[in-house]
């Protein structure tokens, strides 16, 4: 049996010392449900403590590490007040450092040798970020094939400590000590994925204005729950605007929401950041029997969670990935279950779908011990208890949880929290080339609604000369067409890479409501892109509103082929029945290439399009009124109704809330 | 709360002399809309080693970026001026405002607001009047008060002081309190639960908004596990929501 694992790139990380972040039988986060886990993986014969093939060892963070995140005077203060011996004492010195470190506030009180413990636990997952980094201790590169491609780090995952300050249960952010560590030993480009209930702000906060870093929190809106942050509209500061990406859900979401949220975003954003490394937290206070929050997810979600989150890696960063626990406060019933199916989906290990019988019979009665007080601690929340029982399955019995009465209403303002995150932070071919699952109305494509008058005729070509020799320019590429070309290796400003800009390219040419002009090299290269689709939710409910977006490869720039390009793809007369619109972020901008300055690349953008007759429009739109450069550009055709455009000249200035948020 | 607890103290501030492309230049760098003009009485504070760890600036009046373009624009209109001056070399006690309307750094912060509100400004300057000058026993009379600028309160330190106010940077969970009739008895014992369980409190805020008693307290509780308190709460039968599906629900009516 172990013939075939001793080959299995995947590695889980427990040392019993982690167990001592216990702050008593009395508080919610209880080690034990550790050791329920361990239990259920060794019953199921899933993992085994003593072999070395599928774990690995950890250290403690050093003083230096944690220093990357957290403050001298921090991890000194956490050194004094969690001292032997010290730990009852009261006097009026300690609780003054209590309070002004965030002890004293009931969630997080001081522990014995909590400054060993938690260096403990930072180091587990900092050891498991530079296993799949092979980054090693002296400073040498491990080679891909040594490395573990998956590390689990269950104790790990605190997300909500600051850089001065314990909170919500978290000490030292063993989250941000490991990607802080990273940062600084390579040049990797790292993406945080926090599926917790709570929003992860500790992990935010840590890198607010660092655009190596992606965090992604999805997370129960903050309009009640802890910590009250994660909106949409924290996305970044200064650099690092339009790293920070949060998604709000509604309380009482439930899996197909869940499910159709992390589907129609992650993969698009995964995309557009191109990251080394996927770095996720699998909170799962996110299932429906959780004491502590009101999302409605049972292990169905949860599991589609954890699949693609490992597709994910393997599809974008070769599979580096390391995951880490988190919340979970069904200690028993959820948390064991939840990681189990974290470690059999890492290591590609079935799981028998029945929980083995002498495990059941070991934790049964300690979940029924607390049985009392989880319920009650539902009630309180807000929550209907809905099941009584000890789960016998991996799986969660879908009876078991009755349908919330406005499922409808919270799955269509989950929507909306998308499109507006979409919106706000994918740059528009990347949107262009995910469409959301909204349902489009059932008009024809804009290939036969632009050719209304004459259907015949085929997909216009040209020739434009170039001082770097001959392009040919298509209009309406077919996904065919596309398939036999390549992209140039300067075509990277929305996928980062030429092969996934080809992909979104394919992507975008197999839609019907969109239009893709292209221009290659007679060898098949493609140069250049102009992109027509359907305006996304922002402009929902206006007819006939297009976004223009263009590309041109960075070794083909200055010659011209962006002006022609674009005109090329907007000779058609049919398109005066529409209303066309372009935004510039100034963050998606190449100007390191170009040279320019920010300033210089928006005035080059408003002239490229004023030669189609596109004009600069003051717009509300939030990404656009963001920041001064960015700029957004508007063409009405000549035979717009004069009500449809005054309805989109009003949209452009409407409150920055999408219509029916 | 008052005003020097909410109110700007690092200044930037301009002289009457200076030229107004300086002014511009200022406002651009920082991302300001206002500069204090002021004079800067070092030359008196070396004669007061007392007060020589604090410059003493002497308000003149406030120079706004509006005050800025009118001159722009009215310069390009005058041209058959006798003077011909573009702009920029224009001095800034030419165009300043007096900023006749001050507040005191004990002016309570409500009050503050409502002179903002009224008037329909940005920005006040805050103020401290000192007796400064010669105090020589035959000039007694020339003796003078004069206003020392100590800080600037604009609108956005009002939004800063409100999200203080509604712990919008302390991490925490937001209670809601219904109160019957106003009666404040609910919040009183919810907050004593709170210290009883040793649950911060971050922010109170039981306002009427439309009629003179407040019918609801919102509290912000630094906790990431409320259920100790709810708990008690319920024992206790006071109403709170937090979440539930009712109001929820209520909202889509």
């Amino acid at each position: 049996m172990s013939e075939g694992k001793s080959d299995s790139r995947a590695r889980l990380i427990f040392d019993p010392d982690e167990l001592d972040y216990n702050f008593g039988s009395e508080h919610p986060l209880q080690p034990r449900r550790i050791v329920a886990l361990i239990d259920l993986l060794e019953t199921c014969g899933l993992w085994h403590s003593t072999a070395e093939y599928n774990s690995l060892p950890l250290r403690a963070a050093t003083v230096e590490e944690l220093s990357l995140v957290h403050s001298h005077d921090y991890i000194a203060a956490v050194q004094t007040l969690g001292a032997s011996g010290e730990v009852e004492r009261q006097d009026s010195e300690r609780v003054q450092l209590a309070m002004k470190y965030g002890f004293a506030e009931g969630d997080t009180p001081v522990l014995p040798r909590m400054h060993e413990v938690c260096a403990h636990i930072a180091g587990g997952s900092l050891v498991a970020l530079n296993a799949v980094m092979g980054l090693s201790d002296d400073d040498t590169i491990i080679p891909e094939a040594e490395r573990p491609l998956h590390v689990f780090h269950p104790a790990g995952g605190l997300h909500h400590a600051w850089a001065e300050r314990a909170s919500g249960f978290c000490i030292y952010n063993d989250i941000s000590v490991a990607i802080a560590s990273a940062l600084r030993a390579s040049e990797a480009k790292i993406l945080y994925i926090d599926f917790d209930a709570h929003h992860g702000d500790g992990v935010q906060r840590s890198f607010y204005d660092e655009p190596r870093v992606m965090t992604v929190s999805l997370h129960e809106t903050g309009r009640y729950l802890f910590p009250g942050t994660g909106e949409v509209l924290e996305m970044g500061n200064g650099l690092g605007r339009g790293y920070s990406v949060n998604v709000p859900l509604e309380p009482f979401t439930e899996d197909d929401s869940y499910i159709e949220v992390i589907d129609s975003l992650l993969s698009p954003l995964v995309l557009s950041f191109a990251p080394d490394v996927i770095v996720t937290q699998h909170g799962c206070d996110t299932h429906a029997w959780d004491p502590l929050t009101h999302l409605s997810l049972t292990i169905r979600g949860i599991q589609a969670q954890i699949r693609l989150a490992h597709q994910l890696a393997h599809s974008y960063c070769q599979g580096r990935w390391v995951a880490l626990g988190g919340g979970g406060y069904d200690l028993y019933r959820v948390v064991p279950r939840a990681w189990s199916i974290v470690w059999a989906e890492m290591s590609e290990q079935t799981l028998p779908r029945q929980l083995p019988a002498e495990w059941v019979n070991r934790w049964l009665p300690v979940w029924s011990k607390v049985k009392e007080q989880e319920e009650e601690a539902q009630k309180v929340m807000g929550k209907v208890p809905v099941s009584t029982h000890f789960p016998t399955l991996f799986e969660d019995r879908p009876e078991e949880f009755p349908a919330q009465p406005r499922r409808w209403a919270i799955s269509s303002t989950n929507r909306h929290t998308v499109a507006l995150v979409r919106h706000l932070v994918l740059p528009s071919s990347i949107r262009h080339a995910f469409p959301s699952t909204r349902h489009h109305s059932p008009l024809a494509g804009l290939f036969d609604l632009l050719h209304i008058h004459g259907a015949a005729t085929p997909s216009p070509s040209k020739t434009l000369e170039t001082p770097a020799g001959p392009l040919l320019l298509r209009d309406f590429c077919p996904p065919s067409m596309v398939e036999r070309l390549t992209a140039d290796n300067g075509l990277h400003a929305f996928a980062r890479l030429p092969e996934r800009e080809h992909q979104l390219l394919l992507n975008i040419a197999k839609r019907p409501d969109c239009a893709l002009a292209l221009a290659h090299t007679p060898a098949g290269e493609i140069v250049g892109e102009v992109t027509i689709a359907p305006g996304d939710e922002w402009w929902e409910g206006l007819e006939n509103v297009y976004e223009v977006a263009i590309e041109v490869s960075s070794n083909w720039r200055r010659m011209g082929v962006a002006r022609d390009l674009l005109a090329f793809a907007l000779e058609l007369d049919a398109l005066e029945d529409m209303i066309l619109f372009a935004i510039g972020l100034s963050w998606h901008w190449d100007t390191e290439d170009l040279g320019l300055n920010v300033y210089r690349y928006r005035e080059l953008i408003s002239r490229l399009f004023a030669t189609q007759g596109f004009v600069e429009y003051p717009t509300t739109e939030p990404n656009v009124s963001m920041e001064p450069a960015n700029v957004l550009l508007a063409r009405v055709g000549k035979r717009v109704d004069q009500q449809v455009a005054s309805r989109f000249y009003n949209r452009m200035l409407s409150s920055p809330n999408l219509p029916g948020l | 709360m008052i005003v020097s607890e909410v109110m700007t103290t690092k200044l930037v501030t301009v002289a009457p002399d200076d030229t107004l492309s300086h002014a511009a230049n200022l406002l651009r760098q920082y991302q300001f809309h206002h500069l204090p003009v002021v004079r800067d009485s070092s030359a008196i504070e070396a004669f007061e080693p007392n007060h020589s760890s604090r410059r003493t600036l002497l308000l003149e009046g406030l120079l706004t970026s509006h005050d800025i373009e009118l001159a722009a624009s009215s310069g390009t209109l005058s041209l058959s001026d006798v003077l011909q001056q573009p702009w920029q070399e224009r001095r800034v006690i030419e165009v300043m405002n007096r900023a006749s309307i001050r507040v005191s750094p004990n002016t309570s912060v409500a009050a503050a607001a409502q002179i903002l509100v009224e008037r329909g400004l940005n920005c006040l300057p805050v103020v401290e009047y000192e007796r400064i000058g010669q105090t020589s026993e035959e000039q007694g009379n020339e003796e003078e008060t004069q206003a020392v600028l100590v800080g600037l309160l604009t609108r956005s330190d009002l939004l800063m002081a409100l999200a203080r106010s509604l712990g919008a940077f302390e991490p925490g969970m937001q209670l809601i309190l219904p109160l019957p009739l106003g009666d404040l008895t609910p919040l009183a014992r919810t907050l004593l639960l709170a210290a009883e369980l040793h649950i911060h409190v971050r922010s109170v805020i039981a306002a009427p908004l439309h009629i003179v008693i407040p019918l609801e307290a919102t509290v912000r509780l630094g906790t990431i596990n409320p259920t100790p308190l709810l708990a008690r709460l319920q024992e206790e039968h006071i109403q709170y929501s937090f979440a539930d599906l009712q109001r929820e629900e209520d909202k889509y009516v």
